[in-house]
């Protein structure tokens, strides 16, 4: 309050001053008490509002986070599998000489020929189990791959061609395909 | 003895008639049903087949083979197995799973260690495929490549081709 210095000598001298000072000291503190108990019920519903302000934030970090880690694992799926389709997958089929992934003649041929060139050859491809890889394993190897029950080959590599062939004249019905 | 006389045949024909007539249609009808079993009965048709499988590898010598033959239509049993043409695979038949034989499919393969220059080139009979048929359906055959190789080892493209003959 910018008094005069007659005017606030005669108020700070005076009694009124003195009821005033109580009175606005009275007022400041009942204002202060209200402005506590404002405060104490605001901050509770604050904290529980910015609460949950921050657990979506962490929500979506997590949803993020799982989001990346399918798309690596997709894309870590689909390398696999481009790699195994390309033919340098490790041999998993007993007496797979060439890795190829099937299981025919050419594998026989392959194993025949390291024997006759007098290298030695992987004792993976013991097929009889004899502890030796000989003439005997290219001939197992061979069985296999013409047998009915476990046919391998690439079916997809290949072409089928299916031609009539009348019993009647002319006896002779030629059909014909390719690889 | 009974005494009829002409109006007595003239009253009593039209009942012999519907007996005769009854005893006709009873014994034709046994007929047709003997004709109709005489027809239904199947009849007895079997021959034989002879199939030549070829490969033609073109330039590329032929060192390895696999092909595989089937029946695709009609009642078909293979009943025996017979080597290629060229010397080099020898006279032993190709690898074949034994229970083929009876059976409608077979796969078949073989290999060589030859040189190259003795190897076969183009088209040559790798196999003979004798077969049974069986009824009057028109039996069909599909035969595939499996495999194919050089004298490298290395997988060709080649083509597969077969004939059959009828043995009349």
């Amino acid at each position: 309050m910018n008094l005069r210095a007659p005017e606030r000598d005669a108020f700070e001298g005076g009694t009124g001053a003195e009821a005033l000072r109580s009175d606005l000291s009275a007022l400041a503190a009942r204002e202060l008490s209200g402005v506590a108990a404002l405060d104490g019920s605001i901050l509770p519903v604050a904290r529980v509002h910015f609460a949950r302000i921050a657990e979506k934030r962490r929500m979506v970090g997590r949803r993020r986070w799982a989001q990346l880690a399918a798309a690596a694992a997709i894309a870590l799926l689909a390398c696999t599998t481009v790699w195994l389709g390309d033919g340098r997958r490790p041999a998993v089929i007993a007496g797979d000489v060439t890795r190829d992934g099937t299981l025919d003649i050419l594998d026989a041929l392959a194993l025949a020929r390291t024997i006759d060139a007098g290298e030695v050859p992987d004792a993976a491809f013991d097929i009889d189990g004899d502890g030796r890889v000989n003439q005997r394993d290219v001939d197992a190897i061979a069985v296999r791959a013409v047998s009915l029950s476990t046919s391998g080959g690439d079916q997809a590599r290949h072409t089928t061609v299916t031609v009539a062939a009348p019993l009647g004249s002319p006896s002779i019905t030629r059909g014909g395909g390719g690889s | 003895m009974i005494h009829l006389s002409f109006v007595d045949w003239l009253r009593a024909a039209p009942v012999v008639a519907l007996i005769l007539q009854f005893l006709v249609a009873l014994n034709l009808g046994e007929h047709r049903g003997r004709w109709v079993t005489q027809d239904d009965e199947p009849r007895s048709s079997t021959r034989f087949a002879a199939i030549d499988l070829f490969i033609d590898s073109g330039n590329d010598p032929l060192a390895a083979w696999q092909v595989e033959f089937h029946a695709t239509k009609g009642v078909v049993r293979i009943v025996g197995i017979e080597s290629g043409e060229h010397a080099v695979f020898g006279d032993d038949p190709p690898y074949y799973d034994p229970d083929a034989m009876m059976n409608d499919r077979v796969i078949l393969a073989q290999y060589s260690l030859g040189r190259a220059d003795s190897l076969p080139t183009g088209r040559t009979r790798i196999a003979t495929v004798h077969v049974q048929i069986e009824g009057e359906m028109e039996p069909q055959f599909s035969m595939l490549l499996q495999a194919a190789g050089d004298d490298e080892g290395c997988r060709i493209a080649a083509e597969v081709t077969f004939e059959m003959r009828i043995d009349q």
